[in-house]
């Protein structure tokens, strides 16, 4: 697993400081969902350029003939993102405490800081599989629309009073959701994995 | 216990068959395996490393269903060199080094930074600047450098200069003087084939046309060059596959089965190998 998070991190360095700009540049803004939000997205966004890199050189080809298990292969890209996650989730930590105590902002950020958390796990939970599955260049019509489908059952369920529960509670019932989300992407991405071994191959 | 045993395998993809392929390779000996393009090389040996599944049929590695979990980590001992690098562009050998110390428990380095240098691999240069055959050298050097028991090489000679080529045989041929190692190489380059391996199987439209002991074959079978009328005169038996030339017949005969008044030409693994994929 180390291994291969290290090839992902040597791949995707120059491209992934261009979107850790991004995130920096999100996290001096003033803390607002939305900006949460959008910086976490750039986060995910390295490994998704990862999955793109590998599949350019026909990684995997060569990764089914070294010791790494199926199990590994996809989760190195999770563990990839959730690092990534982790890294905007300080910077966002960091800026919220500066607004907090330098503008004395009184909002909600650690709401505000899990729904962003769920939405992005959501994206990746949903994205993913179908980046194994239909490769990058076919999955870049999925995102949008994928993106566009999050945020509006976010919006509903949060605004529309679908659950009528504090919004604190509303976050933890998306982290929640978004948690278990991560299993079945998991599971499904996986099970894509080793179903291409049972499609084409080169003939040599 | 067989370095690899393929039994009764069958794969379709699309409308290629790859057919009941029987092969063995015992340990201490190099197989080489040889057909023209699309035969089904490449997906015996994506076969052989479980990157995809067979239809029917079994392969044991080393003794371990390739099918099974300790298969995964049985590729420890197993070195590939593929018909492509596929290393991620951006990656530099020094990069690639780091990772397969992660990756292989029996990474040895310094191993690897002597192939890097006997193969004039700039340590810092990023993947995508290689040639093809420099490419070929770094996967070559990362598969020599695990202390790998078996080498499983899918063209891996092809695009190197004569030179270059000349001293991986010799590694090769040293890496098998161990008993208990063994290689299964598949190349275009028959000559290289002919120079290293100790058995030869050849592989046409998927199909596993003969696997036999590569001295064997060259001292049964031969080219002879005849009249029509010669030919005619051949025992059935003896003509293993024949076609009409310029001057008359030519045949690939088995040399036991002919009387001593035909003359055969000193013949090369690469003529048996032709005679039999295009003659009739």
């Amino acid at each position: 697993m180390r291994a291969l998070l290290l090839k992902d991190y040597y791949t995707s360095m120059k491209d992934g400081l261009i979107y850790a700009i991004f995130v920096i540049m999100t996290a001096l803004m003033p803390p607002y969902i939305i900006t949460m939000g959008m910086g976490m997205f750039f986060a995910v966004m390295i490994s998704f350029v990862s999955v793109a890199y590998d599949e350019r050189c026909k990684w995997d080809t060569l990764a089914n003939t070294m010791p790494y298990t199926t199990l590994e292969l996809v989760l190195s890209k999770y563990c990839m993102s959730y690092l990534c996650i982790l890294g905007s989730l300080v910077l966002y930590g960091a800026s919220s405490l500066y607004w907090f105590f330098a503008h004395h902002w009184e909002h909600d950020f650690i709401s505000m800081i899990l729904s962003s958390i769920s939405f992005v796990l959501v994206l990746l939970a949903v994205m993913l599989p179908i980046l194994f599955r239909w490769g990058v260049e076919r999955s870049r019509i999925f995102m949008g629309l994928v993106m566009g489908i999050i945020v509006a059952v976010t919006v509903w369920v949060m605004d529309m009073g679908v659950i009528t529960i504090t919004t604190r509670m509303q976050s933890i019932v998306l982290i929640l959701t978004s948690v278990i989300s991560q299993f079945i992407s998991i599971w499904l991405s996986v099970s894509i994995c080793e179903g291409r071994k049972k499609r084409s191959s080169p003939r040599g | 216990m067989n370095a690899i045993e393929v039994k009764n395998i069958t794969r379709t993809l699309g409308d290629f068959t790859l057919d009941n392929v029987n092969l063995t390779l015992p340990q201490g000996v190099i197989l080489g395996l040889v057909g023209e393009n699309g035969a089904g090389k490449s997906t015996t040996i994506n076969l052989i490393m479980n990157a995809i599944t067979p239809d029917s049929g079994t392969i044991t590695v080393m003794g371990v269903d390739n099918q099974s979990k300790e298969f995964t980590k049985l590729k420890e001992d197993i070195g590939v060199v593929l018909d492509e690098p596929y290393f991620p562009e951006q990656m530099t050998p020094s990069q690639a080094g780091k990772m397969m110390k992660l990756t292989y428990k029996n990474w040895d380095e310094s191993t690897y930074q002597k192939y890097l240098e006997k193969f004039k691999l700039s340590k810092n240069k990023k993947f995508k600047e290689f040639s093809r055959g420099m490419r070929m050298k770094l996967s070559i050097a990362i598969a020599l450098s695990h202390n790998a028991k078996l080498l499983i090489l899918d063209e891996a000679t092809s695009g190197l200069d004569p030179m270059a080529r000349d001293e991986l045989l010799d590694t090769f041929s040293e890496f098998t003087r161990d008993e208990t190692h063994a290689i299964l190489m598949s190349s275009h380059i028959i000559s290289d084939l002919e120079k290293v391996c100790d058995y030869i199987a050849f592989m046409h439209h998927g199909k596993v046309e003969f696997f036999e002991e590569k001295d064997k074959l060259m001292d049964e079978y031969a080219v002879i060059r005849l009249s029509q009328t010669d030919f005619i005169s051949l025992p059935e038996t003896a003509i293993v596959r024949s076609r009409e030339s310029k001057f008359g017949m030519e045949a690939l005969v088995k040399k036991k089965e002919i009387a001593s008044v035909f003359v055969t030409e000193r013949t090369k693994l690469e003529d048996i190998i032709i005679f039999w994929a295009k003659g009739e």
